[in-house]
């Protein structure tokens, strides 16, 4: 009808219009007005729904459009009104039939209205009918349903003969092998296979009987008939439809004619008025073409090759056919789509069907029931037999039923998603583009070069006609950098031994004896656990501890101290169990253990809408995926496409299909929710290891969920990626993103993960490069580093940001090289961005900017940073001689487990509070500290250490009180105080200047001044004197007061804070 | 940096402790030269609430029990609901429960109370009673407690407490701007009274928790290591180091900040005890309170530490009844559960709300009462409620609220909410509404996108505001 209006408009014809205006405004118009207005108009937009305009209607709302224009029956609208299809409107009383009528009226001549140009019109898409699963026997398919086989009823083993399938139609047909059962049978059994081709849901396998199928428990080819007595309703010219879910295969020695699925006799026995039959036939000599109705006679052969594209993969196949003699005005539908007879290629044979003939052996039948026909081989998971044509909209729903089940789908547009399309000033956004290969600006002051970076770094001062800021002094740029590559401060021998170190290499020892600390992974995999908001328990209702979480967390730790290459990184968490296994123990291990990526997030174990919380971890993995990996907020578009962002819903709900495809939980039965954890077998004679890891489960595409809700479904999103991605590469504006096979078993973790992983992708290697920047300077060269889309800030300097990340692909993904190139750069030598205020031109503004043409220098610079909260711990373990620098493994997670209680078979962590003693004792490295969602130690939380909740890509950096309490009055500062003290007195022939100095060295990393020497002195004397002391002993006194120096040291400025 | 600093400020005010105290910090020449992001702010239009006191009830408070009162219930007791139960339920229920407790009618408004809570009967007219909240589907405890307070049963949020310290900062620099007496460390734990994305300093200060006697509750880190005369000798000595450091680096409002948080703590680990000993309150005042007698004692303590607290200008105080010691989870045994409980808290809750009033504070104060969800119509075994989303009851009081008014309604057995629907963004909307804060406006940049406490819902209950 659109359509028409168009072509009228084409021609030049004007509207018809009159007697429908005034139809619409006497009418209509008043009608909504008064019923509908109140929720769908204007912002009142209940269901997403307006029905104040046009092409409001046209586009509907959460369930679809409100109209079909001139098909009123196929109307939500009409269909709303009329209380049709469990759809009931208005709430407030159904219209009167008159009202109806005028709607539908209204509907069926095109639902004109008045002051719509033609243009607008056709512009809408009439096409978007969204189209319900249907259960094969709902309503009234029930009276036509004459046959239902279904392989997910069958409670066998894995592996069973499978005799007798029964049907489900309520026909009693059930079919069982024929050989020894009837006259002349010669089929086998079938044998249940209970994760099958068919994406890995239960079917029946067909053997060939050639020896070539694994998995058949019988030699005979398989063959399943129903009994004659109960021949099926179908009778002369009748349509009908036939729909089987299956995947088949070639295999040698075929027969030529082989029958798939027979209602009839497929025999023709040389009298072409006899015997006959519809059935799914392979006719070889034709090419592998579809046969369908009348058996060897031929009756309608479609196009030669017709069958090609149906093997060996899973299908969902329909044949419709209407009534009627076969030639001239019967048609034949495969899956909706006209198949015969088609002009190139008419149907052969019988004007007409005069007749099913229903054998006296056999009723209807798969396989090879039969002597003379042909075996099959593969499997088929269900089966279904009407005696109509079906409806289009009841095939599709019946198919979309099969489709939900099977993990298939059916390419209509109907159905399936379209690719996005984008416009554009989406495709032109900088952080889609390719990478470039941009060579270092040339710069007069070559001396000035240490690394090529810095030529960025100088040419951007030069811009302004600024001198570059003045080098910090050595001893500052080895605590700098000390802290940046390993979260220590240099120890007094370290600054000596660099101080004294006078040759050329002296910087770049420095540098090497630091990557190559196991210090550097527990700093550097500290920051990854941040993105990927680490922890050992749930949060939420329960907070179950994840006792072996501690392993994922170390493997992080591992990777970077052994430099794994970055790409690799990504792809073992990701999909590191789906990687070919090796011949090592300790990398398969590894990589599965990598996995617990998936599973360290928050997860809701006592929500009552399970499937709910499956979906809420799935948005918890894309959110985190896509900020950490990605650099975007993927996660705005559950509920729509994204505002800002080249993210559209249908990007997400394809991410969604592989994330939802991987099952972190054993069983999902209420109050005992309880995620995967497994033994790893570790060769001969070693203990099995215990990791917590997801695993694959059934692969599915999901639909979109229309404003995130689970209720309203909308199209199906084959799994995939990012479409923009694709489309900037293709330079197409409507580009697939799917980089996974819809149809494929595996959960397509492994292909995102490849992706994502990708030098051709865009962002992985910007979004890398970029937080090492940030993390080394304070300031990234993008300011929002986990938000790259239009909302996030533009790169300050975007050639040095793809220098940087081209260089780093070059590299082999080698983030050690990328730190080299870094801290050994004459950038990273400068004085601290608060030491001067040169060059320090205003902040970007964090919305657009992308006039700012001036570059921000800023990004070039040291920012003065306070220690993390880890830092901080770690420092005063090191200076009070308290640390344990050995690796920490499974001590957080047997803590909180031993602390646990057990409700309801949860393993809940009880009463482990902010302050418990474990935290002020334990003498390792903050980061293995234990980790409890909602409940971080006082020293993490109170220093803005990150809250594991949700992604932090940038650390607070907070000044409160309670800071200052905790500095002053916790034990854990008061013990390191003390043992610091203690530290001092060990050598007793050092005089009380000799240890104020020592206590300079070991804080700061410097002498003592002469004023600091002075004032300690007199501060000792004063405390020692204190009244406050009563009658205690100067021994006492003493001791006292050397601790309450030492904690003023690590309560410092200088302390806590690197410049 | 221009003016004076926060620092300087606070040397230069060096007033007593309390209300006084407070008023003087606020009405002085020194307001507005405050710093930082704790400093008062002003609000987007005038505010009738200054501060709040949240009372959360944990475990989901009866509504056809307490405020709500349903005679169809008793007529049909023992009878199935005539129409459909809802599509998500915690548990399966069985038929129509009368309600055990008789209502009466109090105050001029003649609003009916159930006999639990016959003290806060008694101060019905200063009351707004909402018989129409509605939880959504989130019929488990951590997501509802989560919802209530955050805003979001799912995602990581932060809570009301936060969002108001936010966007109005704290009237007393010594003291934390947001405290949450005894919280529950279960269902949701933290991320109840934490601040998610925003800065840490909003964050509420945890006072106790939910498995410890309130009496027992110390404020992490307060008593002082030792000696306050050493204390001071030695935070002059790092004074002095510090200083010299600030002074070789140049400026930096960072480094200074740091210097002038050494002292707020020195003063606040002085005054803090302070607010937080009640004995220094008359025996009258306690004895009104229920201290001293069981089994109002704790409550009690909580609710008169709380005016403490607001008197000497925290900006919101969360006093919680919560798990697992206190707890409204009647699913079996509700006469024992909801008799218990209401006999712990009527009282004290009362004599908080006439304590307020006396004290002229009421007129600007928020008091709220709130749980996560009520309990349903029918019955879970003989004598049991299940948890109830649907539709519920919480009250307001004081800060510019309509007293003795009732708003929306449920359909006659308590099932569904039947008219003027307050879902839990129109909640936590109206509250910023009294706060003189329009939810819309009340945002925070965070990955690429503003977050607001109401999302992209909320609107403000006009009809209970004064």
């Amino acid at each position: 009808m659109i359509r028409g209006l168009g072509i009228l408009a084409i021609l030049g014809l004007a509207w018809p219009a009159l007697a429908d205006e005034q139809h619409f405004e006497s009418k209509f118009r008043p009608l909504l007005i008064e019923r509908c207005h109140k929720c769908h108009a204007g912002k009142a937009m209940k269901g997403g729904l307006r029905l104040d305009s046009r092409e409001a209607l046209l586009k509907g709302g959460d369930t679809g459009p409100a109209i079909l224009s001139g098909k009123p029956d196929e109307s939500l609208l009409i269909q709303a009104v009329r209380h049709e299809n469990g759809l009931e409107m208005p709430p407030d009383g159904k219209l009167t039939a008159a009202q109806i009528d005028a709607l539908a009226q209204w509907v069926r001549d095109g639902a004109i209205w008045p002051g719509t140009t033609v243009a607008a019109a056709t512009e809408s898409n009439p096409g978007e009918v969204l189209t319900t699963p249907r259960l094969p026997n709902s309503g009234p398919l029930a009276g036509a349903l004459q046959l239902w086989l279904r392989a997910d009823t069958f409670q066998m083993a894995d592996g069973q003969s499978v005799p007798v399938w029964p049907d489900q139609s309520g026909r009693g047909r059930d079919l069982t092998a024929t050989k020894g059962v009837r006259e002349g049978g010669v089929g086998g059994p079938g044998t249940f296979i209970r994760h099958s081709t068919l994406v890995g849901r239960p079917a029946v396998r067909f053997s060939s009987g050639t020896g070539q199928n694994p998995g058949s428990v019988s030699a005979d080819p398989t063959g399943l008939a129903a009994s004659p007595g109960n021949p099926v309703d179908i009778r002369g010219d009748a349509a009908l439809t036939m729909t089987i879910v299956m995947n088949l295969s070639q295999f040698a020695g075929q027969h030529s004619h082989t029958t798939v699925f027979c209602v009839g006799n497929p025999a023709h026995g040389g009298d072409p008025g006899k015997p006959l039959a519809a059935l799914i036939e392979i006719d070889q000599p034709q090419q592998f073409s579809l046969d369908f109705a009348g058996g060897w006679g031929h009756d309608a052969i479609l196009a030669p090759g017709s069958f090609q594209p149906y093997f060996s993969k899973p299908v969902i196949v329909t044949i419709t056919k209407t009534p009627g003699p076969i030639k001239d005005t019967t048609r034949f539908y495969l899956n909706g789509k006209l198949a015969g007879p088609l002009p190139e290629h008419p149907v052969t044979g019988r004007d007409t069907i005069p007749d099913i003939q229903h054998r006296a052996d056999v009723g209807v039948f798969l396989g090879k029931a039969l002597g003379f026909c042909g075996a099959i081989q593969g499997d088929i998971g269900e089966v279904l037999l009407y005696n109509t044509a079906l409806s289009d909209a009841d095939r599709l729903g019946v198919e979309m039923y099969l489709g939900e089940k099977f993990g298939l789908w059916i390419d209509e547009e109907r159905t399936v998603a379209r690719p996005a399309t984008f416009n554009d000033a989406e495709k032109q956004h900088w952080a889609y583009q390719p990478i470039r290969e941009v060579p270092p600006p040339e710069v007069p002051n070559e001396a000035w070069i240490r690394t090529p970076l810095d030529r960025f770094t100088l040419a951007a001062w030069e811009k302004h006609r600024l001198a570059p800021a003045g080098d910090v002094d050595q001893r500052t740029w080895l605590r700098r950098v000390s802290y940046d590559l390993i979260g220590l401060p240099p120890t007094p021998a370290e600054v000596d031994t660099f101080l004294a170190d006078k040759s050329p290499q002296a910087y770049e020892t420095v540098v090497t004896r630091l990557l190559d600390s196991p210090h550097y992974g527990e700093r550097w995999g500290r920051h990854w656990l941040d993105l990927v908001r680490y922890a050992e328990s749930t949060a939420n209702d329960a907070n179950a501890v994840m006792r072996y979480a501690w392993r994922y967390r170390n493997y992080v730790i591992d990777a970077f101290n052994s430099n794994l290459p970055y790409d690799q990184f990504l792809i073992e968490q990701l999909a590191g169990d789906l990687l070919p296994t090796t011949d090592s123990v300790a990398v398969n291990t590894r990589r599965t253990i990598a996995t617990g990526y998936l599973m360290i997030g928050p997860k809701a174990l006592a929500e009552t809408d399970k499937e709910q919380s499956r979906l809420d971890i799935v948005d918890d993995q894309i959110d985190v995926t896509g900020r950490a990996m990605l650099g975007l907020t993927l996660a705005c578009a559950r509920c729509h496409d994204h505002k800002f962002d080249a993210v559209r819903a249908t990007d997400y709900y394809a991410l969604a299909g592989i994330f939802r495809s991987t099952e972190p939980f054993q069983n999902e039965a209420r109050n005992a929710t309880m995620w995967w954890e497994f033994t790893v077998p570790q060769g001969a004679g070693a203990e099995p290891l215990m990791v917590m890891a997801p695993k694959e489960t059934l692969s599915r595409n999901l639909r979109v969920h229309l404003r995130g809700n689970r209720f309203t479904l909308g199209k199906i999103v084959p799994r995939g990626g990012l479409g923009i991605v694709a489309a900037v590469a293709t330079g197409s504006d409507q580009s697939p993103s799917a980089i996974v096979d819809p149809h494929q078993m595996s959960s397509g973790r492994l292909e995102l993960a490849r992706w994502i992983a990708s030098p051709k992708n865009p962002l992985t290697a910007r979004v890398l490069v970029n937080r090492v920047w940030q993390l080394h300077f304070g300031k990234g060269i993008v300011g929002t580093p986990d938000n790259l889309g239009t909302r996030g800030e533009p790169p300050a300097d975007p050639a040095l940001l793809d220098w940087l990340a081209s260089q780093f692909l070059k590299s082999g993904w080698n983030v050690k090289q990328l730190h080299r190139q870094i801290v050994l750069s004459h950038t990273y030598r400068l004085q601290n961005a608060e030491s001067d205020r040169q060059g320090s031109v205003a902040e970007p503004t964090s919305a657009g900017g992308s006039s700012r043409d001036v570059t921000d220098l800023s990004a070039y610079r040291f920012h003065r940073r306070r220690l993390s909260a880890e830092e901080l711990r770690d420092a005063m373990l090191l200076t009070s001689g308290q640390l344990d620098p050995t690796p920490g493994s499974s001590e957080s997670g047997e803590f909180l487990f031993g602390k646990a209680e057990d409700i309801n078979s949860l393993i809940r962590p009880n009463r482990v509070g902010a302050d418990d003693e474990f935290y002020t004792t334990f003498r390792k490295r903050s980061v293995y500290l234990p980790i409890v969602r909602n409940m971080l130690p006082d020293v993490l939380a109170l220093f803005d250490a990150a809250d594991p909740n949700g992604v932090t890509a940038i650390r607070n950096e907070t000044t409160v009180a309670s800071q200052g309490l905790f500095l002053l009055n916790h034990p854990f500062v008061r013990q390191q105080a003390r043992a610091f003290a203690e530290r001092l007195s060990r050598d007793s022939q050092l005089t009380p200047e000799q240890r104020i100095e020592l206590a300079h060295r070991l804080a700061y990393g410097r002498s003592a001044t002469p004023v600091e020497v002075e004032e300690t002195n007199l501060f000792l004397k004063a405390f020692v004197e204190s009244p406050a002391f009563g009658e205690k002993p100067f021994a006492e006194r003493q001791a006292a007061a050397w601790q309450a120096f030492c904690q003023s040291l690590l309560c410092s400025n200088e302390f806590l804070y690197v410049n | 940096m221009t003016g004076f600093t926060r620092r300087q400020v606070l040397q230069q005010s060096a007033l007593g402790f309390g209300s006084l105290a407070v008023a003087g910090l606020m009405a002085g020449p020194a307001r507005g030269a405050v710093s930082g992001p704790l400093a008062p702010k002003q609000s987007h239009f005038p505010a009738t609430a200054k501060r709040v006191v949240f009372l959360f009830m944990h475990g989901g408070v009866s509504h056809v029990d307490s405020f709500d009162p349903k005679p169809k219930l008793t007529e049909m007791n023992g009878q199935p609901l005539p129409f459909a139960k809802p599509k998500f339920e915690f548990a399966p229920t069985g038929n129509l429960l009368a309600s055990p407790w008789k209502f009466q009618k109090y105050g001029q408004s003649g609003i009916e109370v159930s006999d639990l809570f016959p003290h806060i009967g008694q101060c019905i007219d200063e009351i707004a009673v909402i018989r129409s909240m509605n939880g959504g589907d989130f019929v488990s405890h951590g997501p509802a407690l989560l919802n209530i307070n955050t805003g979001s049963g799912v995602f990581a949020r932060p809570c009301l407490g936060a969002w108001t310290l936010y966007g109005l900062g704290s009237e007393n620099q010594n003291l934390p701007g947001f405290i949450s007496l005894s919280p529950s460390l279960y269902h949701g734990g933290a991320q109840n009274y934490g601040s998610a994305f925003l800065p840490a300093t909003f964050q509420g200060t945890r006072l106790g928790d939910g498995s410890t006697h309130f009496k027992e509750a110390r404020l992490s880190s307060l008593s002082p290591g030792q000696a306050p005369e050493l204390q001071r000798l030695q935070l002059d000595l790092l004074k002095r180091r510090n200083e010299r450091h600030l002074a070789s680096q140049g400026s930096d409002s960072a480094l200074e900040a740091r210097i002038d948080s050494f002292e707020m703590a020195f003063r606040m680990q002085a005054e803090a005890p302070e607010v937080m000993d009640i004995s220094r309150e008359s025996a009258a005042t306690q004895s009104a309170y229920g201290i001293g007698v069981e089994p109002t004692d704790e409550f009690g303590r909580q609710c008169l530490f709380a005016r403490r607290c607001l008197e000497a200008g925290v900006r919101f105080v969360q006093v919680n009844f919560s798990y697992p010691r206190n707890y409204w989870d009647a699913h079996g045994d509700l006469r024992n559960n909801h008799t218990s409980n209401a006999a712990k808290v009527d009282l004290p809750i009362a004599a908080l709300l006439k304590d307020l009033k006396a004290r002229g504070l009421l007129r600007d104060t928020l008091v709220v009462f709130g749980t996560e969800f009520g309990r349903t119509p029918a019955a879970q075994g003989n004598d049991g409620r299940d948890h109830h989303p649907h539709a519920f009851s919480v009250w307001m009081a004081g800060g510019g609220i309509r007293g003795g008014v009732t708003y929306g309604q449920t359909d006659e057995f308590g099932y569904y909410v039947a008219e003027n629907k307050v879902t839990m963004p129109d909640f936590h909307a109206t509250i910023l509404h009294l706060l003189g804060l329009d939810h819309e406006k009340l945002t925070f940049r965070h990955a690429g996108r503003d977050y607001r406490l109401t999302d992209v819902h909320g609107h403000v209950v006009k009809d209970i505001v004064a």
